[in-house]
């Protein structure tokens, strides 16, 4: 069937899709219109991964290098922007306030680095992986690209399994059916959306989910604005009041205001100095890992590179921009309930609601009858999950948000599995067992890794949903992830493409530096309760941290690389890659 | 801006030259066009990392001064910095590092599509 052909049928299953939950909704059957709302949308993606099916290596791999910078864009932010992100940062910063936003810029601003230091590079180095990239630049040392691997799958399968359980979790919240058979389901899904079409499918699904995610976060988002009045004129810089509000009843009753800087810990850590390097830390860390570069081998040139970021971070921006006031709406609801009789407050029909599930507790602790600010607790996720409820917005906002969420964990754990199965194909089955095997028999294993790291995955996605402490470590290596990737990948990446001195030495010599940094000090202060070092008054957490290894790994590769004889130790396969990288395109 | 004069192509050179001169002063002006464009492009890329710094970490570190601040009806400076101005500082410098970069690749090609035509 005709491409063009086969995308109008897109269009079709939307408008069928709409039409039905219209049609549902008319009806009063809301739960059944929800229900088909969300695992609609599922269908939606399915149908785009096989639409865009493939057997080509180039497409299963890097999408035959065709994508654009404003698709690319969208791919980018989706891949991004995890279950976490959409259902929980919010409500993060809820509760952290200022002290939370390294958040928010340190998450964002690493795309600028990407930007200039590393997308169009990689683009141009023609390579298909960042162990690949690793590899050549390494002299072609087999090792260096087998430590990437290594690395890339540390990362990235933690991250997955992080994603699974997000996905059963909103499965479970808002369909009612088991955690683990959510997770499960999204494992199966995911290796449909990578198995038809590599790359190619996962690109195009990814723009789906952006727009959705997007679409979902803002619509219950522009509700609550509106409910609490703060579009003058618009509710990014129309908070102002409702904030005075807020820090004056937190002054009321004696907390600390919600914009005060420096009261909470963020990593373990306090301070001034704690909180800018725990966003420098989350920027560098982001353009180290795996998943996020793969991103910069799939646009047509490096013109589309550089335009790709900037759509990239545009479209992350209108969600982390938006996580902030989130913050302020949902606190100043919680707010709008301190000092109200108990019996009141869980009255209230979005207390009603959500008091079950166990995202808020009421109780009144000192028998007065009144609640105070610290008898009303709240999990990070009901900032945006309750949001709808908590402004009295309709019913249909709620499947809205869910559709959202569920989009926002695909997406990430689409590029997730992606980046391994290529990993395990390319990297090691290709390079390592099998270096003449043909396309199709590529693209086979390929297909066959999805199901092997999907199984896998699931099977520890389900343990963490039973298992709070394991779910406990599984969050506390996502958070890491930051950390080892500023220590390891992201300094050599960026010296290995502007420093022609940087030889294999200095690479491994830097990556083991780094880490020997990163990894005592983060199991320390992170899992075994050590104390904080202090640098100039503040306490520097594990996240912090990670800005200290990033500098660590840069001077250590940078000496061993003099110490070792600098670019004469580099061959001339290595000088012409990195005369390639430095030529226009 | 530098014109493509900057880029110093001796194509004016190249009509009198034999086979042999032609092909090494060619690898030398292409020799000299990528040395500009790298030179160049570490210029930019320097600029645009210090002009990173300041939404990434300039702007944050006086926080004693901008909290006492209040701007839009009563959002602290501080708070605002963080969670508004440094993104959009930061989607702005991309997409001008992206233009002028692409400025710098057309030049390039430019320059080079006139030396073939010399040729």
């Amino acid at each position: 069937m005709d491409l063009s052909i086969r995308k109008l049928s897109i269009i079709a299953f939307s408008i069928i899709y709409a039409l039905v939950i219209l049609g549902l909704s008319y009806l009063g059957n809301t739960f059944i219109a929800s229900g088909v709302a969300v695992f609609g949308s599922l269908f939606l993606y399915l149908l785009i991964a096989f639409i865009m099916r493939t057997r080509d290596v180039s497409e299963f791999y890097v999408a035959g290098r065709s994508i654009g910078a404003i698709p690319i864009g969208s791919s980018i932010a989706s891949n991004w922007m995890s279950g976490a992100s959409f259902v929980s940062m919010a409500g993060a910063i809820a509760l952290l306030g200022f002290d939370g936003l390294p958040y928010i810029i340190g998450w964002t601003l690493g795309y600028c680095i990407a930007a200039f230091m590393i997308a169009p590079f990689i683009r141009k180095s023609g390579t298909y992986t960042i162990p690949e990239f690793i590899e050549v630049r390494a002299s072609y040392w087999s090792v260096a690209r087998l430590i990437g691997v290594i690395m890339l799958f540390i990362v990235s399968f933690t991250y997955l399994v992080a994603q699974l359980v997000a996905t059963g979790v909103i499965v479970g919240r808002f369909l009612g059916l088991p955690a683990i058979l959510g997770a499960i389901i999204a494992s199966v899904i995911v290796v449909a959306f990578a198995g038809s079409g590599g790359w190619k499918s996962i690109v195009w699904v990814n723009v789906a989910q952006y727009w959705i995610l997007i679409v979902a976060y803002w619509c219950a988002f522009l509700g609550a604005a509106y409910v609490a009045g703060i579009f003058n004129p618009w509710p990014h810089v129309g908070y102002g009041e409702l904030l005075t509000q807020l820090e004056t009843r937190e002054t009321f009753f004696n907390l600390k205001a919600f914009t005060e800087p420096f009261v909470r810990a963020f990593g373990g850590g306090t301070g001034h100095v704690n909180w800018l390097l725990s966003a420098l830390c989350l920027m560098l860390g982001t353009v180290g890992l795996p998943h996020v570069l793969s991103q910069f081998y799939l646009v047509k040139d490096v013109r589309t590179a550089r335009y790709g970021v900037g759509w990239g971070l545009t479209f992350i921006a209108l969600l982390y921009i938006t996580a902030p006031v989130y913050a302020i709406l949902a606190r100043s609801a919680f707010s709008g309930a301190w000092g109200m009789p108990v019996d009141q407050v869980i009255n209230l029909s979005w207390v009603q609601k959500w008091l079950p599930t166990g995202l808020i507790k009421v109780m009144d602790m000192n028998r007065d009858g009144l609640l105070q600010p610290s008898e009303l607790s709240f999990h990070n996720d009901i900032v945006v999950v309750g949001m709808p409820d908590m402004f009295g917005l309709p019913w249909f906002f709620t499947t809205i948000v869910a559709i959202g969420g569920l989009a926002a964990a695909l997406s990430t754990a689409n590029g997730l599995i992606m980046v391994m199965a290529v990993g395990a194909t390319r990297d090691i089955y290709k390079r390592f067992i099998n270096p003449n095997a043909s396309e199709r028999k590529e693209i086979w294993i390929g297909r066959a890794m999805l199901v092997i790291l999907s199984a896998v995955s699931s099977v520890l996605g389900a343990r963490a949903l039973e298992d709070p402490t394991f779910s406990t470590y599984v969050a506390l290596l996502v958070g890491w992830a930051f950390v080892f990737a500023a220590a390891s990948f992201t300094p050599i990446v960026i010296l290995g493409i502007f420093w022609k001195d940087l030889n294999k030495y200095g690479m491994i010599a830097g990556m083991i530096c780094g880490m020997i940094t990163a990894l005592p000090y983060v199991l320390g202060v992170g899992l075994y309760g050590t104390a904080p070092l202090t640098i100039f008054g503040s306490k520097i957490g594990t996240i912090a941290w990670g800005s200290i290894a990033f500098l660590v790994n840069m001077i250590a590769a940078f000496l061993a690389s003099i110490v070792t004889g600098g670019r004469r130790r580099n061959t001339q396969e290595v000088i012409n890659f990195i005369e390639t990288l430095k030529t226009p395109e | 801006m530098p014109k493509i004069d900057d880029i110093n192509y001796p194509i004016e050179n190249s009509g009198k030259a034999t086979s042999d001169e032609n092909e090494s002063e060619g690898h030398m002006v292409k020799n000299k066009a990528a040395q500009w464009y790298w030179r160049r492009l570490k210029v930019i890329t320097a600029v645009w990392m210090i002009a990173w710094s300041i939404p990434a970490v300039v702007l944050h570190i006086p926080i004693g001064a901008t909290s006492s601040i209040k701007i839009l009806n009563g959002i602290p400076l501080h708070w605002f910095n963080a969670a508004l101005l440094s993104i959009i500082i930061g989607v702005i410098l991309i997409f001008l590092y992206a233009f002028l970069m692409d400025r710098t690749d057309r030049i390039i090609k430019l320059s080079a599509k006139e030396s073939n035509d010399a040729d």
